[in-house]
């Protein structure tokens, strides 16, 4: 099956079998290894992508669902102007460590702060539930999101003005 | 690259893994493993192999068919005997993994198979790998003159866990130079060991440890199994190769008995101690473990008179390898509970009971030693304040056993207190001959730092970078940590949690001053090697007579429970902890290490008593943790401070069981532990 | 995963009259909504189990639909979880969010659908129990049928559904409830010795101090429900708070009536009897509440 669609901000076409998870397509053939293979049943969440803006996982979903789709791996959402407040509210917090879920924790994050501008900690655990990290320590995740959340809330204050 | 950069990397997804490093044309490998758990064997045939297709056996070997870094009888591959289920025989190499799968069906492989041991209860001379005994004064007369006397049984079942990152190692092959990628902790060990294992000069080998590794509690017996054959499969083929094996991880059954003399006013007379721990079919790292387990037998408490008896059994289940803070955790929850079951038979509350019957001064041995009981005051002080131990305590007991259980308004509450220590002093697992060094090079303004520390997620680059940082005046922008590579970096010894803060760390500030003495005021490039010749091996013996308070980490827990009386979930309203680790060089740091511990440590309190459906340890939400620091320098430690490493995770079994045993009026003596036990003892009563 | 080459027919009809119309053709063809248990599938199984024909349902307008009518809220069955979540209390039954919450992520919840949910008939589902307790129906299409079914009727046996060859899924109708308790309950999973689920959802409305409504459902293995209206109707139209007498008989007759459920219901100890222990914990909460 030929498939075109946008993979971080640029036109793509590929020829796979439709089944194919998406996972192996950023992987296999674009190289992206900010996504990471994990569980593969949706359990870990180490394979977060947005996919037309929406927080899903690479393993379970499928190539023919590509068609026209816009696809944001970490290594696209870097680039864009969202990402600065996350990275500087996670650096602030030193929640880093050894990085396998890293990336997914940041898709969440903005997932997060693109529904809530002033998320409670309790939206926060809910919505990372499922992220499974075993070194970042779970209260200082939620911190650096809520750090990260007062950012951008800051910056719009600003822009208000 | 230096540690804020690094971090940035790793947010952005740009952080190496093993599976994430793009290599030349690997080969792929299909290991056939024994499905028998004991017995003979014999390779009856071996299908044709299509070009470019290869099959190693133990006879393809050509130095020592042995993990030399064991205990010397651990074969890499088997050879006519079988001692464990899933012991590796042969390898298939090749191309297409379907082709592979293909050729492990029509290798003719006969068995003789024997009846296999494994269970450790009633172990003989034959079957106990390494035992132990130790006794002061005469215990039996202690028993003999005490009517109180208090016997418990005491065990920590099966668990099994599989981590995300697969346990796989690659292996390239050069005329000069063989090179293994391995995510392990011990790069320097693999590399000997794969050196006696191919018979060629060690200095011809590199290990090479990925950007980052996800440490699964094992990165060291397993990945030394997996990067001896990926270095076996490419030295044999002169090809690159890649071999992934399991990577579940388990914890093998521990029993402990504990029989104690209580005097009248609740002294803590006599102790009898026996241990039994499955090492698997061969004592790999196991015999480390064994011995922190001998070691932290009788925790932090002042017993009289002691009589240790301690074994460590062969099964015919793969080799113990480390599963999370083995051996410690098994002791400690045993000797902590017991002191709890003896502070309620004298009527006391345990925190008061406990911190009365700590080690002091006088059974110290050494003049100048710290004793345990100036080590840790402090801190089991702040947790009972801060939990408001006392009172909680007192309350939930004055209600024990006045609920009709399980009462169907309220929740049932218990709290529950332990202490623990830990450090690098009686987990030494390097050699005794050992040199340890760093390397240190200070140009452009920039630091380099070049040791055999493998971060795996416990921010050791940070600490590192803050050592240096602090000693060299300069900012952690500065300083770059080079990536572990066994051919250009010195071997600092292994990482052993404590170890790598307190020695390495250790070898970095104190490599730091010599650097700049040897700088000046120029600030030239420069470079400096700092070595020190590691302390002979304390054997467990020493240990016992030593105690020297001052060289370990304390810590002392509270946790709170509460039980849904129809579910019986037991959810955690609070875990209050605090801890003496020296100075605290990174706060951050210190406390997302301590809140991952212990959320490591309540998982494992579940987890395969309360089976899923899934192996991956998914704690969905930490309950709230209290985190407080009571700061000592620590004159031998780097910038004052000591390792934290697996300390936190220590109390929580001790104190949650005694939570819930409060809350249920019933002494549970195992873990792991889940609602459908409580279940049991409802319908038990 | 190793896929083989295209054996693979994806048709992707543009409104509910091309999937009738296609269903015609293919009645066998597989349904792919949110995909998540298909995907979890293909990478624990063999691929060669998956079928030759495949209908991809989440671009059908109709299928992605929400309509609120006035006693009821009307659901495409490829609405994702995550879109009715994002509804709120206010729309959506205050139990049915409970459970929604209890679906695996928050990702995950983004691809799962609530008809996909049901359709699989999965013992795990965190929505199969909640629906029937809310009396929610099914909307059942084929090329020649449209009925409406209850839950109920739709789903009984774990894995599968009351759908014939050439019908598919479309809807899910509930009703909105003025129920002041409303409790979900999910159990941990037991795999060992054997697998066990238990779920547990309870409803009770309560005005001028009488129960004007109480309904319970215990989810289980097999079958993946069971709800008695003769012990609810004991509740129903008795004044709150209950006697004590009532309690314990109301208590006895959920033990019996879960002593008497076949072995292969909750065949784990402690889910029986945490079942028996929600229920009384609900009956006494019902007791308890003021009501309007």
């Amino acid at each position: 099956m030929n498939i075109t669609f946008t993979l971080n901000q640029e036109k793509t076409d590929i020829t796979c079998h439709p089944l194919t998870p998406l996972l192996e397509i950023i992987r296999g053939t674009h190289a992206l290894k900010g996504t990471h293979t994990g569980c593969l049943t949706g359990e870990c969440n180490s394979c977060l992508v947005l996919v037309n803006d929406t927080l899903l996982n690479a393993c379970l979903f499928p190539a023919f669902r590509l068609k026209d789709a816009r696809v944001v791996t970490i290594e696209g959402f870097v680039k864009t102007r969202e990402y600065t407040d996350i990275e500087k509210a996670f650096l602030a917090k030193n929640i880093i460590q050894c990085g396998f879920c890293a990336p997914s924790l940041v898709l969440t994050a903005h997932a997060i702060l693109t529904m809530k501008t002033t998320p409670l900690r309790g939206e926060i655990e809910e919505f990372l539930a499922g992220n499974l990290c075993l070194f970042s320590g779970w209260h200082q995740v939620v911190d650096a999101i809520m750090l990260a959340a007062q950012y951008r809330r800051n910056k719009r204050e600003i822009k208000r003005r | 690259m230096n540690i804020r950069e690094e971090a940035v990397k790793t947010l952005r997804g740009k952080i190496e893994f093993l599976e994430d490093i793009r290599f030349p044309s690997l080969l792929n490998t299909y290991v056939l493993c024994s499905p028998i758990y004991t017995g003979t064997f014999e390779i009856l045939a071996i299908p044709p192999l299509p070009d470019g297709y290869y099959c190693i056996t133990a006879a393809d070997i050509p130095g020592s068919n042995t993990l030399s870094c064991f205990d010397g009888t651990m074969p890499v591959l088997a050879a006519e005997t079988i001692h464990y289920q899933g012991e590796p025989i042969c390898i298939l190499i090749g191309e297409k993994e379907e082709k592979l799968l293909e050729l492990a069906q029509l290798v003719d492989i006969g068995y003789n198979e024997e009846s296999p041991r494994l269970s450790i209860e009633h172990p003989d001379n034959e079957t106990i790998a390494d035992s132990f005994s130790f006794s002061r004064g005469n215990v039996h007369q202690v028993f003999k003159n005490n009517k109180s006397i208090l016997e418990e049984e005491y065990s920590v079942g099966f668990q099994e866990y599989v981590f995300l990152e697969p346990q796989s190692s690659v292996a390239i092959y050069g005329e000069k130079n063989l090179s293994v990628y391995c995510p392990t902790k011990n790069a320097f060990h693999i590399r000997d060991n794969l050196a006696s294992l191919l018979d060629i000069p060690a200095v011809k080998i590199t290990i090479i440890v990925p950007d980052s590794v996800q440490d699964p509690g094992d990165k060291e017996a397993l990945p030394m199994i997996i990067s001896s054959l990926a270095g076996l499969c490419a030295f044999v083929t002169k090809k690159n190769v890649r071999v992934t094996l399991d990577n579940t991880i388990k914890r093998y059954p521990t029993i402990i008995k504990h029989k104690t003399a209580i005097g009248p006013n609740g002294e803590l007379l006599a102790a009898k101690v026996s241990l039994v721990t499955d090492c698997g079919a061969y004592p790999s790292i196991s015999p480390h473990l064994f011995h922190r387990a001998i070691y932290t037998l009788l925790g932090a408490y002042d017993f009289e008179t002691y009589e240790i008896q301690a074994a460590t059994v062969r099964t015919n289940k793969a080799p113990y390898t480390r599963f999370l803070n083995g051996g410690a955790v098994e002791a400690f929850f045993a000797i902590e509970l017991h002191v709890t079951h003896a502070a309620r038979l004298a009527g006391v509350n345990p925190a008061e009971f406990k911190k009365k019957h700590l080690q002091t001064e006088s059974k110290t041995k050494k003049p100048g030693n710290t004793d345990t009981a100036s080590a840790i005051t402090s801190c089991i002080d702040t947790v009972i304040t801060q939990s408001d131990f006392s009172r909680k305590y007192r309350a939930y007991e004055a209600l024990r056993g006045s609920i009709p259980f399980p009462h169907f308004q309220y929740p049932i509450r218990g709290i529950g207190f332990s202490t623990a220590f830990f450090g690098f002093d009686f987990i030494d697992e390097s050699r005794a001959d050992e040199k340890h060094s760093i390397r240190l090079t200070f140009e452009k303004n920039t630091l380099t730092i070049y040791s055999s520390a493998t971060e795996m997620g416990q921010g050791l680059k940070y600490l590192f970078s803050s050592i240096a940082a602090k000693e060299l005046n300069l900012k952690p922008e500065q300083i770059s940590i080079a990536p572990v590579n066994t051919s250009v970096n010195p071997n600092s010894g292994p990482i052993y949690e404590t170890h790598a803060v307190t020695e390495i760390g250790k070898l970095i500030e104190d490599g730091c001053r010599k650097l700049k003495k040897k700088m000046g005021k120029s600030r030239k490039p420069v470079t400096i090697i700092h070595t020190v010749r590691k302390k002979k091996t304390v054997s467990p013996r020493q240990l016992f007579e030593k105690a020297d308070a001052g060289t370990l980490s304390w810590c002392a827990m509270v946790i709170e429970i509460e039980i849904d009386p129809a579910t019986l979930v037991v959810e955690i309203p609070g875990i209050w902890v605090a801890l003496e680790s020296g100075i605290i060089i990174d706060r951050e740091i210190a406390q997302i290490h301590i809140e991952k511990e212990i959320a490591s440590a309540l998982e494992m309190l579940h987890h395969s008593s309360f089976p899923h459906g899934h192996k991956y340890r998914v704690y969905k939400k930490i309950p709230p943790i209290h985190i407080s620091f009571s700061e000592k320098h620590y004159a031998q430690g780097p910038a004052g401070g000591k390792g934290i490493g697996e300390l936190p995770s220590l109390p929580v079994a001790p104190a949650y069981i005694a939570a819930v045993s409060q809350a249920i009026n019933h002494e549970i003596n195992f873990f792991p532990f889940s609602p459908t036990h409580i279940e049991d003892i409802v319908e038990s009563e | 995963m190793k896929l083989k080459e295209d054996n693979i027919r994806i048709l992707s009809p543009g409104s509910l009259r091309d999937l009738l119309s296609l269903l015609k053709e293919y009645p066998n063809a597989m349904m792919f909504a949110g995909g998540t248990h298909i995907m979890q599938q293909l990478h624990t199984n063999e691929p060669e189990s998956i079928p030759d024909t495949v209908f991809s349902l989440t671009q059908i307008d109709e299928l992605t639909r929400i309509r609120r009518k006035e006693h009821t809220i009307e659901i495409g069955a490829c609405v994702p979880i995550s879109r009715i979540l994002s509804l709120g209390p206010n729309i959506v039954p205050r139990i049915l969010i409970d459970a929604m919450k209890q679906i695996s992520s928050p990702s995950i919840r983004n691809s799962a659908t609530i008809g996909g949910n049901l359709c699989l008939g999965s013992p795990f589902s965190d929505l199969i129990v909640p629906l029937t307790i809310l009396d929610a129906r099914i909307e059942v299409r084929s090329p020649l049928i449209h009925t409406w079914m209850p839950i109920a009727r739709f789903i009984r046996t774990p894995w599968k559904n009351n759908l014939l060859s050439g019908e598919v899924c479309t809807a899910v109708s509930i009703p909105i409830t003025p129920a002041q308790i409303q409790t979900y309950r999910s159990l941990e999973v037991i795999t060992a010795p054997t697998l066990s689920v238990a779920k547990f959802a309870g409803l009770a409305h309560i005005y001028r101090g009488t129960v004007t409504d109480f309904r319970m459902i215990i989810g289980g293995l097999d079958p993946l429900f069971h709800r008695n209206r003769e012990i609810e109707s004991t509740g129903v139209g008795r004044k709150v708070p209950f006697s004590p007498k009532f309690i314990q008989q109301f208590c006895d007759s959920v033990k019996t009536f879960v002593d008497a459920c076949d072995p292969g219901f909750l065949p784990d100890k402690y889910h029986r009897k945490t079942s028996i222990r929600l229920c009384r914990q609900f009956i006494e909460r019902v007791s308890s509440h003021r009501g309007v």
